[in-house]
């Protein structure tokens, strides 16, 4: 089998594996058919939990997991979510009507489509990155040569690169890759993580279309409202090529990096700015699953989102109640966040099994500690700023249309936009944090990773603008729509 | 948002540049070599020590025998020892081959074998910088 049917056929085993979760948390709904493949890799993750743990193939345990997940699934969306599954629906998707909607929906599923495929272009180029090679797929060998193979290789202290310890998602997709189709290449585990990449590219970009269908459903008239959900469509496709160029060379050379940032700038989008529903909270819940097993960064940040998300759910529950008693609100906090610790608990597995396997720590490539905390701190600020230039442009744009249009963000049911701001707050301070109380000589270190770090708030700029731009073009149509309804009550005489 | 996606679209475009095509297909073939070579020397299943080398050529010869090798952590468990050496000629993988050292487990490995089945004319300096 060639790379590219190999490549199909795991996304689309991924994708059936996955299926019945997000079937059961999300519903029939278009963000889940990116998603599907997702939690169909956070399966495989899972499967390479076990394979740790006892003897057998990848492949097999992916199968007996899958199936375990199905049968949860099952069972719980007939016991207590049965109104989740049905199609069509947005949650911000107001007085849209479902036809529009399911229009809008499928001409923007092709638009994103399209941008997803440009976006992949680079992959004619068989390039894999240097962090590919040395830690990704060496380990996906160890995953695909079971647990005697992965224990040994774990805790041998002689090995200078694989960061053993590291979560298992990315790794342990491909090795499900190659015993799937008997491929067993760098290329078929470079293109499989790029086209998770991508299907989480697609998932947030979503985020601005649902926006700009809920933006749309505020808006009076019916051309006008279609003008909005077409702003919408448009922005999400900009969405996908705009942080295209922000991941750059590593959204198809094999690095986890773009995977972690675009599931956690897509947690953002689905529990912080859009209206809160069980979909969206659900979807949420999926992506910061995926991002914190991919990437130690990805667990920090995605908990870090994680308790963003719950804390937004929290307050909602309270704010236009405070009347409630304390025992009231208290009961209302309980369900998020007991889906919040229900998330920690999981991505807390793997961080506890590489200690209790006595797996090598990760080693410091970067030499002894070298500067004062201020110089650090310093020359993080440095290395950083060329790749926030966006952040210079966004944080001004961002105060002024909040000051402009918060009222309308309001009317169509979008999260407070500080939301989005203090979680791009928590995913720079715990990557600035680390860099400055870290070891090693801070330059090497800065020189070699400081782009990939700073994807997740580079992304969260973005997806704050293509808000903000939906924003803008329903309040603009509205008032167009207002200015026109005030002419014909004029022309007709009557005062409006 | 338009200016970020022109940016985004053309560095797409740029990256599948045919110059860029046929470097990393060079480096893909680079790496390809240098694994057939050690598969030619140690079986997945064979206890093998990596010769303490330059960092450089410790990284090379990880990445190449790290997925499927079974690496030990003292030479004292090995029944061979591998090393990457830098030589012109015929038979080299861009001017480096795989070479393997043979003896009695522990060593003295005193029966040297150099890596074959595979080879690549050229020099590892055309191999493109990758990003970090």
């Amino acid at each position: 089998m060639t790379t590219l049917p190999a490549a199909a056929a795991t996304m689309a085993v991924l994708a059936v594996a996955g299926a019945p979760p997000v079937l059961a948390l999300v519903g029939l709904r278009w963000q889940s058919v990116p998603l599907t493949p997702l939690a169909g890799a956070a399966i495989a993750a899972l499967a390479g939990i076990v394979v740790t743990l006892v003897d057998g193939s990848i492949l097999g345990w992916f199968a007996v997991v899958a199936v375990v997940v199905a049968s949860g699934s099952l069972v719980y969306w007939s016991r207590w979510r049965r109104p989740v599954l049905r199609s069509g629906g947005h949650g911000s998707a107001g007085a849209v009507s479902q036809r529009l909607s399911r229009t809008i929906g499928a001409a923007a599923a092709v638009v994103v489509g399209l941008a997803v495929v440009w976006a992949l272009v680079p992959l004619r180029t068989p390039s894999v990155g240097w962090d590919a090679q040395a830690i990704w797929i060496l380990r996906a060998g160890w995953f695909a040569g079971g647990h005697g193979l992965l224990l040994a290789a774990a805790r041998n202290r002689s090995l200078l690169l694989a960061h053993a310890s590291y979560p298992p998602l990315v790794s342990s997709t491909v090795a499900v890759a190659w015993q799937l189709t008997g491929d067993h290449g760098d290329r078929l585990g470079v293109v499989v993580v790029s086209l998770l990449n991508v299907a989480a590219m697609a998932v947030a970009a979503w985020v601005v279309i649902v926006a700009g269908l809920g933006a749309a459903g505020r808006v009076g008239s019916r051309t006008m409202s279609i003008l909005v959900a077409l702003v919408g469509l448009v922005a999400g496709g900009l969405f996908v090529l705009a942080i295209a160029g922000v991941f750059g060379p590593f959204l198809t050379n094999g690095y986890a990096d773009p995977l972690w940032s675009a599931t956690a700038v897509g947690a953002v989008g689905y529990g912080l700015c859009l209206m809160p529903d069980r979909a969206s909270y659900a979807t949420a819940g999926i992506l910061v699953v995926v991002c914190g097993l991919t990437k130690v960064e990805g667990t920090v940040i995605g908990i870090g989102v994680l308790g963003l998300v719950v804390g937004r759910a929290v307050v909602g529950r309270w704010w236009p109640r405070s009347e409630r008693t304390f025992r009231a609100l208290v009961a209302d906090a309980r369900r998020p966040a007991v889906y919040g610790v229900a998330v920690v608990v999981l991505l807390g597995v793997w961080p506890l099994l590489t200690r209790i396997e006595k797996f090598t720590p990760d080693s410091n490539t970067s030499g002894p500690r070298v500067g004062s905390a201020l110089t650090r701190a310093r020359l993080t600020a440095d290395a950083m700023a060329p790749h926030l230039d966006l952040l210079a442009l966004a944080v001004p744009f961002a105060i002024v249309a909040a000051l402009l249009l918060n009222r309308w963000r309001r009317r169509i049911g979008l999260g407070n936009d500080l939301w989005a701001w203090a979680a791009a707050g928590v995913g720079l301070a715990a990557i600035a944090g680390a860099y400055v109380t870290g070891p090693g000589n801070v330059s090497l270190w800065l020189r070699t990773s400081v782009h990939r770090t700073t994807m997740f708030p580079a992304v969260t700029a973005w997806l704050i603008l293509g808000i903000w731009a939906v924003v803008a073009a329903a309040h603009l149509a509205d008032r167009d729509a207002d200015l026109q309804a005030e002419r014909e009550l004029s022309d007709r005489g009557v005062q409006p | 948002m338009a200016i970020g996606a022109v940016h985004g679209a053309r560095q797409a475009q740029a990256a599948a540049q045919k110059g860029q095509v046929a470097a990393w297909q060079l480096n893909a073939a680079y790496w390809d070599c240098l694994e057939t070579q050690a598969h030619s020397l140690v079986q997945p299943d064979e206890p093998v020590w990596v010769k303490e080398q330059q960092l450089a050529t410790l990284v090379t010869i990880e990445k190449v025998i790290g997925p499927w090798a079974d690496q030990v952590h003292s030479p004292s468990e090995a029944q061979a020892e591998l090393e990457i050496v830098t030589r012109p000629g015929d038979g080299t993988c861009l001017g480096e081959v795989v070479v393997g050292w043979f003896g009695p487990p522990g060593g003295p490995w005193t029966v040297k074998r150099t890596g074959s089945g595979a080879s690549l004319p050229g020099n590892v300096f055309e191999l493109p910088s990758t990003p970090l």
